[in-house]
């Protein structure tokens, strides 16, 4: 099953990524391989060559992280996950090879050659464009709804231990609504020396990705409604419906984005085909990478990207360098985390201890728990866990610990190896917790134990 | 209408600024009454300094090219004195073009003819 998602996953990013930088092999927007030239240039003997060897090295290298994923079917499903991450890791880094190359010996053949396009160190707006772009754009308090609707469902999930989706909604919402300003607040673009056009086409490039940034902000709290009924769900014949439905539901942000970005592309297009004059403006000196901007005389801190759909950082900038620390940082924090505590948990189990006070004690990293004997409600040996999901823990294909909701029973907590049969159930008041030995009779005997607890 | 600057030009950026601004409101580019965008917003989009932003208009307000007010942000004039005579300092401006015009060899009648396309030039609708 997690093979299934990481593989999912992957094709992605294959998609992705290569969508990306195999479509910088043509002539687009002025660039080639991000490098502005005049559209002569474009058919150079040279360039063609530098376009072959691109080709060629993507070829190899897609082929090379296809093979690498073989290992996945052959790993348990802990150690699947560390070496997803780390296959990510270095095919977003990868893959990017063929393409700098590329930039770079583009790049060469330009300043050879004097192939410079436009004015160098000019700056444009349009006034008028500038005053009036974003009167069509989707207005701030759009917003209130989304969010009104993410603080409903956190408020509703309080009762059902979901607070956590709940605040991850309101936190995505937000985070929409800061990209949407970003772009709102972006520079006016000046397309071509008529105004009128200028203005019509800042007016619908800001329009169409506003409010396709708050149509995602409504999806998105929609989409953690649908998680949260799966997680809610108790009938196990909806199961595996439960898990499709939220996985599909992850396809409707990427349409939207990929088709606010093709309405643009071909506003932009049939205006300016239309027109006839087109202004570029060659800054490939604050491209380094071709896909990187560095310029400290530059204020603002997100700017368009080149290549690709959105926005990207400009780290001359010293909260864009900020925002590229903080990111790297989170992202690193969590990988080492998560392996940290992968191997953690492979080294110490959980251990159920009956105190001197009569108190049973349940020891396993921050989902310890404890609990005076009088509290037990009734106890079982049983030998199946009904079906459920997880709220907060692990679960992998051979251990299951941490925070539940099962099927009849609802919020259980788990300290059980899978597969491992018998299981100690105990009920309390507002939970269950299932509990094993990897030793079967181990188990047994801490069934007795508790027995004889519950006797006196 | 287009702002265009020139980053490593001689002329400075705010009189490269001002001089457009007032060649936009004499070519009709830019109309009487005509809102501007406030200095930060200007220096924003063209990736300026405020100050020279700020240095440009406050030139403009001066020769009352524009008028600032608190409430409506700032506005090219709506009335300018249409007396017909050029200010002195203006006379002066244009004495010395025509004296380096003369050095080069440039008469009366070549000079009238520039002067001519760059009139009919700033007629031209926008």
């Amino acid at each position: 099953m997690l093979t299934v998602i990481l593989l999912f996953s992957s094709l992605i990013t294959y998609a992705i990524m290569l969508g990306t930088y195999l479509s910088q092999a043509k002539y687009k927007d002025g660039m080639i391989f991000a490098v502005t030239l005049p559209k002569e240039a474009a058919k150079h003997r040279d360039i063609e060559r530098i376009r072959a060897v691109f080709k060629k090295q993507m070829t190899n290298i897609s082929i090379v992280f296809a093979v690498l994923l073989i290992p996945l079917f052959f790993l348990s499903e802990t150690f699947q996950a560390l070496y997803f991450l780390i296959w990510m890791f270095v095919i977003v880094i990868g893959i990017v090879f063929p393409f700098r190359r590329a930039h770079r010996d583009t790049l060469a053949l330009k300043r050879k050659n004097d192939w410079f396009v436009g004015a160098r160190k000019v700056v444009q707006t349009d006034l008028r464009a500038m005053m009036r772009k974003n009167e069509r754009a989707a207005p701030y308090w759009l917003y209130a709804i989304p969010l009104a609707s993410a603080i409903g469902l956190t408020i509703y999930w309080m009762r059902d231990g979901m607070m956590l989706l709940g605040v991850t909604a309101i936190f995505t919402v937000l985070l929409l609504a800061f990209a949407g300003a970003a772009f709102r607040n972006a520079r006016t673009k000046v397309y071509s020396s008529n105004s009128q056009l200028n203005v019509s086409l800042n007016q619908a490039s800001r329009r169409i990705w506003s409010y396709t940034f708050f149509s995602l902000a409504l999806v998105e709290v929609f989409h953690f409604y649908l998680i949260g009924c799966s997680i809610l769900n108790e009938n196990a014949v909806f199961n595996d419906l439960w898990i499709a439905i939220p996985m599909v539901f992850t396809i409707v942000p990427l349409v939207l984005i990929l088709n606010a970005n093709y309405k643009i592309k071909r506003i932009v297009n049939d205006a300016v085909a239309s027109d006839g004059t087109i202004i570029y403006s060659d800054e490939d000196e604050y491209w380094g990478n071709g896909f990187t901007y560095h310029n400290p005389h530059d204020r603002r801190v997100f700017v368009e990207k080149r290549i690709g759909v959105g926005m990207t950082v400009n780290t001359g900038t010293t909260a864009g360098k900020w925002f590229i620390g903080v990111t790297i940082g989170i992202a690193a924090a969590i990988v080492i985390g998560v392996s940290f505590l992968t191997i953690y948990s492979e080294l110490s189990p959980p251990v159920l201890t009956i105190t001197e006070e009569q108190r049973v004690e349940i020891d396993y990293m921050m989902y310890s728990v404890d609990f005076p004997a009088e509290a037990m409600i009734d106890i079982a040996l049983v030998n199946e866990i009904p079906q459920g999901w997880k709220t907060n823990g692990e679960a992998t294909d051979t251990v299951a610990r941490g925070h539940f909701r099962l099927n009849d029973l609802g919020k259980s907590r788990l300290f059980v190896y899978k597969n491992n049969p018998p299981y100690i159930r105990i009920q309390l008041e507002d939970e269950y917790i299932f509990y094993n030995e990897k030793d079967p009779g181990e188990t047994e005997r801490v069934y007795e134990r508790l027995q004889q607890l519950l006797k006196r | 209408m287009i702002i265009s600057l020139e980053l490593e030009s001689d002329t400075p950026l705010y009189e490269q600024l001002h001089n457009q601004i007032v060649i936009g409101i004499a070519s009709g580019r830019l109309t009487p009454g005509e809102r501007l965008p406030a200095v930060r917003q200007l220096a924003d989009d063209l990736g300026i300094n405020m100050m020279t932003v700020n240095k440009a208009y406050s030139l403009l307000k001066q020769q009352g090219y524009i008028v600032i007010d608190r409430r409506h942000g700032a506005q090219v004039n709506t009335h300018f004195d249409k007396a017909g005579a050029l200010p002195p300092a203006l006379e002066k401006q244009l004495t010395f073009i025509i004296a380096q015009a003369k050095i080069r060899g440039i008469d009366q009648e070549q000079f009238s003819a520039i002067c001519q396309n760059i009139f009919s030039a700033m007629n031209k609708t926008p």
